[in-house]
């Protein structure tokens, strides 16, 4: 509704509660001259009882004609208007009738009262309060009375009147004038007061009108509020039913880590059946993992951390990875798996490659754990580079077992699985999606979906290229990528020649690490705290044999690593020192660097990571000391 | 043309209005009767007026206010006479009510029992409020009513009339000559003072 819309309905309502406030006023008014009637009718026979109460012949009498006046006529007057005012309230025709029976009723008194000028006040006192129904046509109507009356005395009768029979024609105007006089003032009043009565039905209709947008807004938050406890409560339930199929997802395989761990200490196992174990431990280890870097991953993204580095990269590159990753598992379940390419494409775009990657093995990975049986097929489409913001849309299609409508609804909602039955079929922590759509949105684009049951699903990637300006754009198929090399990932542990020191509380870690560390040729102390540490940086240094790096754990009890860090480099330890955590929020890295460390490892550890980051600083370390030795500072000192 | 119940009723309580206006207009204006024309007087030293009052009639309360008015007004010196009806057989306090106080506050009143009302038969007045002036030469210049109406008080050609013959100086008005021709008259409004007896009724208007 517009304003002027607005405007007329609120007048149009004005109007309204002034009509009914001026109707109720003078049906209420009515009822009160219906009572003035009576009034006066009792007191027009009681005033004839007082003043001429019998007439006379000698010595004896009648009840004068006066007391049959007062109560026949006064009784005439009185009827209609007191049936009008109980049966047509509030209408013309009553108010009119009053005003005339008033002006009868004060002919009458004046009669009875023998003329008496004061009786004449009675005229000025019904006038006034018939101004009571603030309608003038009122007031015209007795007025019109009281002149007619004194215009055709003065005319036949002047006697009964002005007393004398030499009077102008014209004196009955100066008697009218008194009246007219009045009724001026009162129609002044009436005027002012219906001026009122429109400024305050005004004033409530836009109370009204206030009260109604006020009531429409409390109705529209509270169904706001209750829209978002019944989320809320949604939300409760489904991270119940999360924890729940949580405890399950991770009670499973850590049933898997802990049975074949007891089991593999069996002595009598041969060495094929105690390392299929240990696979089946690792497998199950890694699936863990899989749970739980899902689930920072949905943390980072909700407590906006999730930061993106958007670097040039090869979508075509991205894809043949993920083929050759999902092929064999597709090949498993006897699907096929492929990729298809429409042109026109840039030979890279500006994306976070991790980040896509994420998104493009969640949504293949889905597809081979729901399709039975057909195909799943990748289809990067045309880029349109002409376009001022171009975009990147990769379909994943499915011949899979498809979703209904209202699975399609929850499938990108966190902690929501389609199937929550405990029961259910599919494993996995149900964040895969929510957390690829949070991601694509993060790039600035979408995710989408379109499925019908048993008809397979197809998911849509859409994210910008970024610029594409002297990007090599392709129109054609050029020279398919080589698959990646399995083996290659597998490269071997890197060889570490050098003391390190290892600050680690736990002691499963500690021998962990060690392991890992003796393994790869290191000679390791090890220290429960940072306090330790420090010393026995000191201790080493005094004993000629100094550390070559410092593995610091940054959660310890005592004294944490940070404080330890930059306690060491307060005392000019120039050692490589790298953060080992378990906080992978971001802004975590950034705290291990501010506090003096060289890098930064999360846990869990993978120990060719580890090794390697390990390596890379000793002989850093090693280089930057040669260099400063010989140097001609060194020299000189 | 249709006529609607409520207009019909509306027309026929206007009607019924405008009757019972008419009746008691009629009623108020309705003069009494007046007996024979009052005979002529002794000389007096100033002019004579008498009314003759029933006392327990209420219009003829108006009179007396009209006659007190009259004796009030400037230049009037004149005797005054009430004379109040009594029933032959009823005491003195039959005619001492509040008509009896209005009565002796008139300036130079002489209030007076008439029983049987013979004094006033013999002035010819046959109803209350019945003024009679004598000039002090003992002429009768007017008889009649000094109301405009049945109890009404207030300004009349009558109260006009007699003002003048009621003042002693003769330069003031010629009317003492004029009403030695042809005494002035005027209705009498006000209850009848007794049944009428055999006195033949003069004028009615």
């Amino acid at each position: 509704m517009n304003a002027s819309q607005t405007d007329t309905t609120l007048h149009a309502r004005a109007d309204q509660i002034y009509r009914d406030g001026i109707g109720s006023s003078r049906a209420s008014t009515d009822r009160m001259f219906a009572g003035l009637m009576l009034l006066q009718w009792v007191g027009a026979v009681l005033a004839s009882l007082l003043i001429s109460p019998r007439t006379w012949i000698g010595e004896t009498s009648t009840l004068h004609i006066h007391v049959w006046v007062a109560a026949i006529l006064g009784g005439v007057i009185a009827s209609l208007p007191i049936a009008l005012a109980i049966l047509l309230p509030g209408r013309a025709v009553t108010r009119h009738c009053i005003a005339t029976a008033q002006m009868a009723f004060s002919m009458l008194l004046i009669h009875l009262s023998g003329g008496r000028i004061e009786t004449h006040f009675h005229i000025f006192g019904s006038l006034a309060f018939l101004a009571v129904y603030r309608d003038w046509k009122v007031l015209m109507t007795a007025t019109a009375i009281v002149a007619v009356d004194h215009w055709a005395r003065g005319l036949w009768w002047p006697i009964s009147v002005f007393g004398t029979t030499a009077s102008s024609n014209w004196r009955w105007l100066e008697h009218a004038a008194w009246v007219i006089f009045e009724v001026s003032v009162l129609l002044l009043a009436i005027s002012r007061a219906l001026h009122d009565a429109r400024g305050v039905a005004l004033g409530r209709a836009e109370a009204e009108q206030r009260a109604e947008l006020v009531g429409a807004l409390v109705d529209a938050r509270t169904l706001q509020l209750e829209e978002a406890r019944a989320e809320a409560e949604a939300a409760s339930r489904a991270k119940s039913t999360f924890l729940a199929n949580m405890s399950h997802e991770i009670r499973t395989p850590m049933t898997a880590v802990l049975g074949f761990a007891d089991i593999i200490q069996d002595p009598s196992l041969t060495p094929e059946q105690r390392n299929a174990h240990i696979q089946t431990i690792r497998r199950n280890g890694e699936h863990l993992l899989g749970i739980i870097n899902d689930i920072l991953d949905l943390s980072k993204i909700e407590a906006r951390q999730m930061g993106l580095t958007p670097e040039p990269c090869c979508v075509r590159t991205i894809v043949a990875e993920i083929e050759s990753l999902m092929r064999i598992r597709a090949a498993k379940k006897g699907i096929t798996l492929e990729s298809r390419f429409e042109y026109p494409q840039p030979a890279s775009i500006t994306a976070d490659p991790l980040r896509l990657r994420q998104i493009l093995v969640n949504l293949v990975g889905n597809a081979v754990k729901f399709t039975e049986s057909g195909s799943i097929t990748v289809v990067v489409h045309a880029v349109q580079v002409s376009d001022a913001e171009p975009i990147l849309r990769v379909d994943v299609s499915d011949t899979g077992i498809g979703m209904s409508s209202d699975a399609v609804a929850r499938l990108f909602t966190p902690f929501t699985q389609v199937d929550t039955s405990p029961t259910r079929r599919f494993g996995g922590s149900g964040l895969g999606l929510a957390i690829s759509r949070r991601i694509a949105e993060l790039m600035g684009g979408t995710l989408s979906v379109r499925s019908s049951p048993g008809a397979g699903s197809t998911f849509t990637l859409a994210i910008p290229t970024g610029d594409l300006s002297g990007i090599a754009i392709h129109h054609q198929p050029v020279a398919p990528l080589a698959a990646p090399d399995a083996a290659r990932n597998d490269s071997r542990a890197p060889r570490i020649e050098g003391r390190i020191l290892l600050a680690e509380d736990g002691t499963d870690n500690q021998r962990l690490i060690a392991f890992h560390l003796r393994k790869a040729g290191a000679d390791i102390e090890i220290v429960p705290n940072g306090e330790e540490a420090i010393r026995a940086v000191e201790r080493a240094d005094q004993d000629g044999r100094p550390f070559n790096a410092i593995l610091m754990d940054m959660q310890m009890p005592q004294m944490d690593g940070y404080d330890a860090t930059r306690e060491l480099r307060a005392r000019g330890c120039t050692l490589p020192i790298i953060a080992l955590t378990a906080n992978v929020m971001q802004g975590d890295r950034e705290r291990c660097i501010d506090a003096g460390c060289t890098d930064y490892q999360t846990k869990p550890i993978n120990a060719p990571s580890l090794l390697g980051c390990i390596a890379l600083h000793i002989e850093r370390n090693r280089s930057t000391t040669t260099e400063r030795r010989g140097s001609p500072e060194a020299h000189a000192a | 043309m249709k006529v609607r119940p409520l207009t019909t009723i509306v027309c026929l309580w206007l009607g019924l209005l405008g009757l019972g206006v008419g009746i008691i207009e009629r009623y108020a204006h309705l003069p009494g009767p007046i007996g024979s024309e009052p005979g002529a007087h002794e000389q007096r030293e100033r002019p004579l007026a008498r009314m003759y009052v029933h006392p327990r009639c209420p219009c003829s309360r108006a009179s007396l206010l009209e006659l007190a008015s009259l004796m009030s007004a400037p230049g009037v010196d004149a005797d005054v006479e009430i004379h109040l009806y009594s029933p032959a057989d009823a005491s003195d306090d039959w005619a001492k009510g509040r008509t009896w106080q209005i009565a002796e506050r008139i300036p130079r009143a002489r209030v007076l029992i008439d029983p049987e009302a013979a004094r006033a038969h013999a002035d010819g007045a046959l109803t209350s409020g019945h003024l009679v002036v004598r000039t002090a030469a003992g002429t009768v210049a007017f008889s009649g009513g000094i109301t405009r109406a049945r109890g009404e008080q207030g300004p009349s050609p009558a109260h006009d009339r007699v003002l003048p013959l009621l003042r002693t100086d003769p330069d003031q008005d010629n009317t003492l000559t004029l009403a030695a021709v042809a005494p002035a008259t005027s209705p009498v409004f006000g209850c009848q003072i007794t049944h009428e007896r055999d006195c033949s009724t003069r004028a009615k208007r």
